[in-house]
């Protein structure tokens, strides 16, 4: 392995594509952070510009608004409510009480040193497991997709806390809302009311901009107060996130082994990752760690692990030649567009690229945690703005990130949409997160529940024979149970609290 | 607000001037299917394109309803010259043939012919159970219905090539949906499917772990993209569709208003693209074979395809009255 | 009646997940059953799954309609105008105004008038707000349509700046 990285210094140590990939972080940074684009349309928008370089500092740069794009998401999240992209859903949950708390860049440095760090962690393992774990991504078929997704649907009512009925029905919405389009198995429009432009559903990203960035403006309206001046702690930059992220070493350690994990395996994404690492961050949590009001550890647990993912998508990419998401997809296409095609092929025939590539992708890490540090208190600044000045700005840039995913008006009336469905929602104490999860996993789960009984010659039997999936079911059902068990105890609780209440309230 | 209404009418004057040279302004290229290395052969040819005209031409990813839903967004812009449709088989073709869109081929303006790619049937490379195409055939016939295979998607065109193969051959398996076929791949080599069809794009990357069994193509150039390997014919067995019906290809269309003069700067400014010797070479590398075709050889190149194609669309519903018989 | 008060949008939330059934039910026994993809195997029918999901909501929004209906709901959710109420659905009105006029106008048209009109209804001045709107607009659309090279809508008037 150390041959290989050896062989793609020369390629990658040179001005140009240094330059490139800083400035990849940068531009992926703020791609992430504004709502709409990500790491996905950063990539395929700047991709032409890519033709015209030489093939590794192309690269770099391309994999550096991967990385980039990935974590600038939560900066977003953070400072405004909104997520940048799907993948720092999550990271509302605590980032965002963080900074009510006034500490706005510790977790936005905190967001950033763990997207770096959990990424350099997938990056160690990318380069010594890359074998193992390509081969073990390839005994994950059907069945075992389908379980995994089970598994994530389930984590709804481990981040819904107080209200597991609740983020069941947003859960529910978002699983809807992953049917509507052609049925990718007999090609019948489901309903799509016979309008084409549902023919593929609604966007995801114009959803997701929709429910938390437009519902969140109409909240801030609401609220009044345009021209005062928000007072803001003082900016600097400051290496305290560093310092703060080694307090949470076993909780990044795991988050970025989620990451990677759910990064090898192709078809689960950097999303799904943070949700069901937040998940276990909690379950593992110290009492004193409340998360949901502000925990660092869930901003690490998120960040980690979507960050993980990228480096972790990148081992089925360049070792089977198999993309491990959409994103890794483009960048296996820029690959083969520069001649070099992924899989073994290129550890053989090109070993100076394929470590010129690794190295291109510890260095995109590297420098996402300099800059990421160094740009902190510049997007905390963003909290300066007065209201009349950031919500038209927030409104303009949400609405030019979700046109152009598909330089579509259509989807802007989905946003729109949507923004008014996360009004309601919210204002009926609805969490919005589990509609996402829905959303995501829901077409996962339904393909390969039908792919593997197609596959299977007796029915139901494929899900027990399998031992990878029949493991994964046996945690499904222990995880229901518990939720069954731990809601039916809470709601005897609540009742009982609630009627001892009831006489103060009247 | 009166600087700004200046500033707006200017600007619209600077417009309505530009109209005389076209074109003024960046192109957009409708390409039917999601992001990856099939869209990245479609910016190569965009890229030199946009050179030879002196604007970008941005390729934008519209998947849906089996591309159609690219066609019908595409189709709603206006018929300036300014939106091209990247015109796969499915869409232009297939789709308006099982009655899912009410266009026919002969309702646009062609450019130049893209590329093309014939298909491939391939199994592990390790195994033995099929050491030639017609050991797979033979395995079929002893048991009906027993093996798995992926197209990609269903009622495209793979999932017809082969479907046709075994109509001829009158023998089944079963088809199992992968909407991306690099997920397909993955459970093949992971040993739960036994066989697929493929492009040369995929095969590319995949080389060390499948073995191709039979090429689904009469062109003997065919070959070639997969390592030599024998196609159907060579064994005797008949293809059931002739020249370009079994393989898949894109031509480049505007809409059939288009004005004369803007088509002919298009097709030109294509046309030259094509012709570089750097991107010719650029796309056969990818495995994407350059047609060639020009806008004068739509019409006799298409017609006879679009006839061979409905056997296609027979040889599926037949596969699946088959496949229900083995139950 | 009070009850439907304290609750109000958690009223319009459950009768919105209620319809999700509804409309499921209905579209597969109608739409899907129409293209001949309601009913068989795993590869044809593509209704199973959906009714699946809709029997699962169809419970859980029982359930909650029921602790809804015997206040078992804690957190009130009452229409309660506050002071930018009134603001915020006149600037979600002009927003949707927007978007039926931008593919006819065009985005370098809809939009300074949207910023324009947006920031001064939040209280800035005129000079600023004009400013302030103009360098939004002209910056936005210099990354979006010059550097990634997005078609931004062209309108009627056909207009670009830096394509």
């Amino acid at each position: 392995m150390f041959d290989l990285l050896r062989e793609g210094l020369p390629l990658f140590f040179n001005f140009q594509a240094l330059l490139l990939t800083a400035l990849g972080i940068v531009g992926g940074l703020v791609i992430g952070v504004l709502p709409g684009l990500g790491p996905l349309m950063g990539i395929v928008l700047l991709l032409p510009l890519a033709f015209h370089l030489p093939p590794i500092a192309a690269m770099g740069m391309l994999i550096a608004i991967y990385v980039g794009g990935s974590a600038g998401g939560s900066v977003s999240s953070i400072l405004l409510r909104i997520p940048g992209t799907p993948l720092a859903a999550a990271t509302l949950f605590d980032g965002y009480p963080m900074a009510q708390q006034g500490r706005a860049q510790d977790a936005v440095g905190l967001a950033l040193t763990s997207s770096a760090l959990g990424g350099l962690i997938a990056g160690l393992m990318l380069v010594f497991f890359s074998p193992l774990l390509a081969q073990f991504a390839l005994r994950f078929a059907p069945p075992e997709y389908f379980a995994m997704a089970v598994l994530g649907v389930l984590t709804i009512a481990l981040v819904s806390e107080g209200s597991a009925l609740k983020g069941l029905l947003a859960g529910g919405l978002g699983l809807f809302l992953s049917m509507i389009g052609t049925d990718e198995f007999t090609n019948a429009y489901r309903f799509t009311f016979g309008d084409f432009r549902l023919s593929s559903g609604p966007h995801l990203v114009a959803v997701v901009v929709g429910l938390f960035a437009l519902s969140e403006i109409f909240s801030q309206l609401e609220a009044g107060n345009y021209l005062a001046k928000p007072t803001v702690q003082r900016l600097r930059i400051s290496f305290r996130a560093l310092r703060l992220v080694m307090t949470h070493k076993f909780n990044l350690l795991r988050s970025s082994m989620i990451g990677t994990f759910f990064g090898a395996v192709p078809g689960a994404g950097g999303d799904v990752s943070a949700f069901i690492s937040y998940a276990a961050a909690k379950r593992f949590a110290r009492a004193d760690e409340k998360y949901g009001e502000g925990a660092e550890g869930g901003v690490v647990a998120t960040e980690a692990a979507n960050n993980g993912c990228c480096g972790g998508a990148l081992i089925p990419t360049l070792s089977l030649g198999i993309p491990g998401d959409a994103s890794t997809a483009v960048l296996m296409g820029a690959l083969i567009l520069f001649g070099f095609f992924p899989g073994p092929d290129l550890f053989r025939d090109s070993p100076d690229v394929a470590g010129g590539i690794f190295i291109a992708y510890i260095m995109a890490n590297i420098m996402l945690l300099v800059l990421g540090i160094i740009l902190a208190p510049i997007f905390g600044s963003v909290l300066k703005l007065r209201k009349a000045w950031l919500l038209p700005a927030v409104l303009l840039l949400s609405t030019l990130g979700t046109y152009s995913l598909q330089n579509s008006i259509f989807d802007l009336w989905v946003m729109l949409t949507f923004g008014v469905v996360g009004y309601v929602l919210r204002r009926a104490g609805y969490p919005l997160a589990p509609l996402i999860i829905g959303m995501i996993l829901g077409g996962i789960m339904e393909a390969n529940l039908r792919r593997s009984l197609l596959i299977s010659r007796d029915g139901l039997g494929i899900f027990f024979e399998r031992p990878i999936c029949a493991t994964i079911l046996a945690i499904d059902l222990f995880l229901l149970l518990s939720i069954i068990y731990s809601t039916v105890r809470s709601s005897r609780k609540g009742a009982g609290e609630n009627e001892k209440e009831d006489p103060q309230i009247t | 607000m009166r600087r700004f209404l200046g500033m707006a009418t200017a600007m619209v004057l600077l417009a309505s001037n530009a109209q005389a040279e076209f074109p003024e302004r960046n192109i957009e290229n409708i390409y039917p299917w999601g992001p990856g290395a099939t869209m990245a052969a479609s910016q190569v040819i965009a890229d030199a394109m946009g050179q030879e005209l002196g604007v970008n031409i941005s390729v934008v990813s519209t998947p849906g309803a089996a591309g159609t839903k690219a066609f019908q967004t595409a189709l709603e812009k206006p018929a300036d010259g300014y939106t091209i449709f990247d015109g796969y088989v499915a869409p232009l073709v297939l789709q308006p043939m099982f009655g899912n869109a009410d266009w026919t081929y002969e309702d646009f303006k062609p450019l130049w012919s893209a590329t093309s790619n014939s298909f491939a049937i391939v199994v592990r490379k390790d195994d033995d159970r099929f050491p030639d195409f017609p050991a797979l055939v033979k395995y079929m016939t002893e048991n009906p219905g027993d093996l798995r295979y992926s197209p990609g998607v269903t009622d495209a065109l793979p999932h017809m090539v082969a479907a046709k193969v075994m109509q001829t051959s009158d023998v089944v398996a079963q088809v199992v949906p992968y909407p991306e076929i690099d997920n397909a791949i993955k459970d093949l080599r992971g040993s739960v499917l036994d066989f697929m069809v493929i492009n040369p794009g995929v095969y590319a990357s995949n080389k060390d772990d499948v073995r191709v069994l039979a090429v689904l193509s009469e062109f003997e150039g065919a070959s070639g993209t997969y390592g030599g390997a024998p196609r159907v014919q060579d064994f005797g067995i008949e293809l059931g569709m002739k020249g370009l019906a079994p393989m898949g290809w894109n031509w480049w269309l505007v809409r059939k208003e288009t004005p004369d003069d803007v088509v002919a700067t298009l097709q030109d400014a294509m046309g030259k693209a094509l012709a570089r010797d750097d991107i010719h070479q650029k796309l056969l590398d990818m495995g994407y074979v350059p047609l060639g075709y020009s806008p004068d050889q739509y019409k006799e190149i298409i017609a006879p395809v679009a006839s061979d194609l409905k056997s296609g669309i027979d040889a599926i519903a037949w596969e699946k009255e088959k496949l229900q018989g083995t139950k | 009646m009070s009850r439907f008060r304290a609750h109000a949008f958690d009223w319009i939330a459950c009768l919105f997940f209620a319809s999700i059934p509804v409309v499921i039910f209905w579209q597969t026994a109608t739409s899907l059953a129409e293209q001949d993809a309601a009913s068989g195997g795993p590869l044809d029918n593509a209704a199973f799954y959906p009714r699946l999901i809709a029997a699962l909501i169809s419970v859980a929004v029982t359930i909650h309609g029921i602790r809804l209906l015997f206040g078992r709901v804690q957190d009130q959710s009452t229409f309660k105008a506050e002071t930018g109420t009134r603001l915020g659905v006149f600037l979600t009105i002009l927003f949707l105004v927007y978007l039926l006029v931008l593919p006819y106008a065009g985005f370098h048209i809809a939009t300074p008038i949207l910023l324009i009109m947006m920031t001064r209804a939040l209280g800035l001045g005129l000079l600023s707000a004009l400013a302030g709107s103009v360098v939004m607009w002209l910056g936005t659309s210099f990354v979006f349509e010059g550097l990634l090279n997005v078609v931004l809508p062209v309108g009627m008037f056909n207009i670009t700046i830096f394509s």
